[in-house]
């Protein structure tokens, strides 16, 4: 009786297939260029996925109710967010190829799990040095430009405007010029009509 | 930056460019009027028509001939057909070789417009029950 009541609550708290096929025959021009733009940059850094194929698997996958809409969020964040985790999804799957369960695995006559022998380092490292190489790449778009590189640096370690504001003495006005230049190092990074 | 946890600062960075362009005034958001926003809009209104056309009643469908209801989702005019093929194709990636190099070699007939349109929405219904 209770779970059943707390599914009716949590139900009430996502959006209906119906909210979502509206929100989506609702976007307008800019909004899919802000949802194009948020393809492009995640799909780069998925291994051999196209941003348009991200994007329409992240509209099928809404649409479909195979990812649920929180009421709270905006339309944009959450498919920004359903994109962002089908594209880590895809990464992980490129980098380390598909899941093995332990229920995949031979069990040991001893009883011992396989997975506790197993060495848990090196996809760790991996994942590491391959982030280690993307991050360099979007720093080296802008490699000349000490405002923006010292936002980028700001962002990666998960600081708010201020913070970066305050740590790289840039004044609200350099850091909103650091951010157009920003977006239109990332728009020339991505032109219209490229295959990524 | 730190040499630890890349893949943390990488989803940090990512994250920070996203919210940029989320955050970012109308007029700064690159390319809302290109051909990618047409290819989005018009993935989008596919969808939006193939979820209005399987919602219709199994006895509605029953009654209309096979692929009559995926032929009204086709503009009427030549200009129209021809766009919206144009934008599929733009779209759809994994679209059949015939379809997808329409417009390759060179220009398609009206009618073998209509007549690829009408393939393609077909092939997207699925069997219509008899």
């Amino acid at each position: 009786m209770r779970a059943q009541a707390m599914r009716a609550i949590r139900d009430l708290d996502v959006a209906t297939p119906d909210e979502v096929a509206e929100a989506l025959g609702a976007l307008s021009p800019v909004e899919i260029g802000r949802l194009n733009m948020i393809a492009k940059i995640r799909a780069r850094y998925a291994p051999n996925l196209e941003w348009r194929e991200l994007l329409h698997e992240a509209i099928d996958k809404a649409l479909s109710g195979a990812r649920k809409w929180p009421r709270h969020l905006p339309f944009l964040v959450f498919m920004r967010e359903t994109m962002r985790s089908q594209a880590s999804e895809h990464r992980r799957k490129a980098t380390f190829g598909l899941v093995t369960t332990e229920a995949d695995l031979p069990a040991r006559a001893d009883g011992e799990s396989v997975i506790g022998q197993a060495p848990s380092c090196a996809p760790s490292q991996e994942r590491n040095v391959f982030a280690r190489q993307i991050l360099d790449q979007v720093l080296s778009l802008f490699a000349d430009d000490a405002a923006v590189l010292a936002v980028l640096d700001g962002l990666a370690k998960g600081l708010g405007p201020l913070e970066i504001q305050n740590g790289a003495a840039l004044t609200a006005t350099q850091y909103a010029s650091a951010q157009k230049r920003i977006r239109r190092g990332l728009v020339h990074a991505f032109p219209e009509g490229s295959p990524l | 930056m730190s040499k630890t946890k890349a893949v943390d600062q990488l989803d940090a960075l990512l994250a920070g460019c996203e919210d940029m362009f989320l955050g970012a005034a109308d007029r700064d958001v690159p390319g809302t009027k290109g051909a990618e926003v047409d290819a989005t809009a018009s993935f989008i209104a596919f969808r939006l028509a193939q979820r209005r056309l399987s919602a219709l009643p199994v006895s509605a469908e029953r009654r209309t001939p096979r692929g009559t209801a995926a032929r009204r989702a086709i503009p009427r005019d030549a200009a129209g057909r021809r766009r919206l093929l144009g934008r599929l194709i733009a779209s759809r990636p994994e679209l059949p070789t015939r379809i997808s190099m329409a417009f390759k070699s060179r220009e398609p007939h009206d009618e073998e417009i209509a007549e690829m349109l009408d393939e393609l929405l077909r092939s997207e219904d699925g069997p219509v029950a008899e």
